[in-house]
């Protein structure tokens, strides 16, 4: 059910910039978009010396 | 086969001419490519019609160039008059054709070399494999059974088989220095933005670099010469070793090649990068935004067209939020300054360029970790975090006649990439690196 989300939200975000995600597509653009995420995860993570005060 | 610089000095004396070697290059690939898989169009009418003009320059008496007659192939997103630039991709198959060359075939044509083929990719460069949906797979000449490595790999597998002496590839995270690695040659990942990109398919601007694969230094300098006159190097040389990150992982035996290396050059300590982890996530994350906005014309209009491992993975850049592209190029520069600290104290760092040696086609799996991992998303974790941040990099093969090959990256500060060849003219003058034949070609 979790998983249905996910390829919900993601089918929604593609939607709003003008793309179709057929369901082939789905496993593969989902995989990728966590395997993404983990990669800014650890950059979010990382102080730099410059980053602005919210 | 040859060498480049062989050919040119029996072409330039008129001893053979430039027709004979191309017509052997022609022969070596319709022997042996069938095996190989690295050729996507063979240009014979054109490789003959070059070769005449270099021979006529000869018999006018005039200077035919530093590679007169040398034959070369381009991996298929050079521009090449008259035929469509696939970038490897089925679906452009019928492109509209190049109108002109691209700006580094040019001036490889007016060094004297001949352009004799295009050669296979993964599609729009997007991997590190050459397992491609349209144009099939390219096999490591060393053993067939195993990865040539990617996305450059047909610009490999062509030099490493005896089809060519000099081919031209493009790296972005690793696409000239994985498959030099894996096949055995010497590849150049030039500073960035030092060679022309005019004419060539793009993948990730920001970090997008062309180069040349040689078996030799030698023929590496004189591709580098033709498409670019780079200062004289000189001078001692102040070497280290890169450690933490890049020494986690590789073969023992390559980190014991690697270290013989550095004594070789004089010795060099063990030497930390910061941070390196992370440099590799920042550049899966521009990479992954740069490609899925280049694409996503393309993307929205036939998704389905494309090889479903280079869609998805674009599908999912196309969707990422701005905020990681922005964080991934802040963190950039950061890198980029902890990197130039570590020039002001080291001309030459030394990194494993591949951890290992080439992963089986069927298997595509290897050690980090501890763990068992896909060699697709894996094998450029070493080259990576250095493209990133457009550094020279050039990659030697260790000497290792029998074996599968193994290859180290030589490292510089950007425009550095003099130094980087006199350094490997050492290494290999002392025996330590080199090409062997593979034992695999049919």
């Amino acid at each position: 059910m979790a998983e249905d989300r996910v390829g919900e939200a993601l089918r929604i975000s593609a939607a709003a910039i003008g793309l179709a995600l057929p369901p082939e597509t789905l496993e593969g653009v989902r995989a990728n978009a966590v395997l993404l995420e983990a990669h800014a995860a650890k950059l979010a993570d990382f102080p730099l010396p410059d980053d602005p005060h919210p | 086969m040859m060498s480049a610089a062989a050919i040119a000095a029996e072409v330039r004396s008129g001893q053979r001419s430039a027709r004979a070697f191309a017509e052997a290059a022609i022969a070596a690939i319709r022997a042996k490519d069938g095996a190989i898989g690295a050729v996507t169009r063979l240009l014979d009418e054109r490789a003959l019609a070059e070769a005449d003009a270099v021979d006529a320059i000869v018999a006018a008496g005039r200077d035919p160039g530093p590679l007169a007659g040398v034959p070369y192939g381009v991996k298929d997103l050079f521009d090449v008059a008259g035929l469509p630039t696939t970038a490897g991709a089925g679906m452009r198959a019928d492109a509209t054709p190049a109108r002109a060359d691209a700006e580094a075939v040019v001036r490889m044509k007016a060094a004297g070399a001949v352009l004799i083929a295009t050669l296979n990719m993964d599609e729009y460069a997007y991997g590190f494999v050459t397992v491609n949906a349209a144009y099939g797979t390219t096999r490591n000449p060393h053993d067939g059974a195993r990865l040539c490595g990617g996305s450059s790999g047909g610009s490999a597998a062509a030099v490493a088989a005896g089809m060519l002496p000099l081919s031209l590839g493009s790296d972005t995270n690793g696409s000239i220095r994985i498959p030099a690695a894996l096949t055995g040659l010497y590849g150049l990942k030039p500073t960035h933005g030092a060679l022309p990109m005019a004419g060539v398919f793009p993948f990730v601007e920001s970090f997008d670099d062309i180069g040349p694969f040689a078996r030799s230094v030698e023929d590496l300098r004189l591709a580098w010469t033709a498409l670019l006159n780079p200062p004289p190097g000189g001078g001692g040389l102040r070497v280290g070793r890169l450690d933490g990150w890049f020494r986690a992982d590789p073969d023992p035996e390559l980190l014991d090649g690697l270290d013989s290396l550095a004594d070789a050059l004089g010795g060099g300590p063990l030497v930390e990068l910061p941070e390196v982890d992370r440099a590799r996530s920042a550049a899966f994350v521009m990479t992954a935004a740069e490609g899925g906005a280049l694409h996503l014309a393309t993307l929205r209009a036939r998704a389905m067209d494309y090889d479903p491992a280079t869609r998805d993975r674009l599908l999912a850049g196309a969707l990422l939020p701005a905020a990681h592209y922005v964080r991934a190029q802040r963190f950039r520069s950061w890198f980029a300054a902890r990197a130039a600290e570590l020039f002001e104290r080291f001309d030459v760092l030394l990194a494993p360029a591949a951890p290992c040696v080439a992963p089986l086609i069927d298997d595509p799996t290897m050690m980090v970790g501890g763990e068992k991992v896909p060699a697709r998303a894996n094998i450029g974790l070493l080259t990576q975090p250095l493209s990133f941040i457009g550094l020279p990099v050039l990659t030697m093969p260790l000497l290792r006649p029998g074996k599968l090959p193994l290859g180290v990256q030589l490292v510089g500060k950007p425009g550095s990439e003099a130094t980087l060849f006199a350094a490997a003219a050492r290494l290999e003058a002392a025996g330590l690196t080199g090409f062997s034949e593979p034992r695999d070609v049919r």
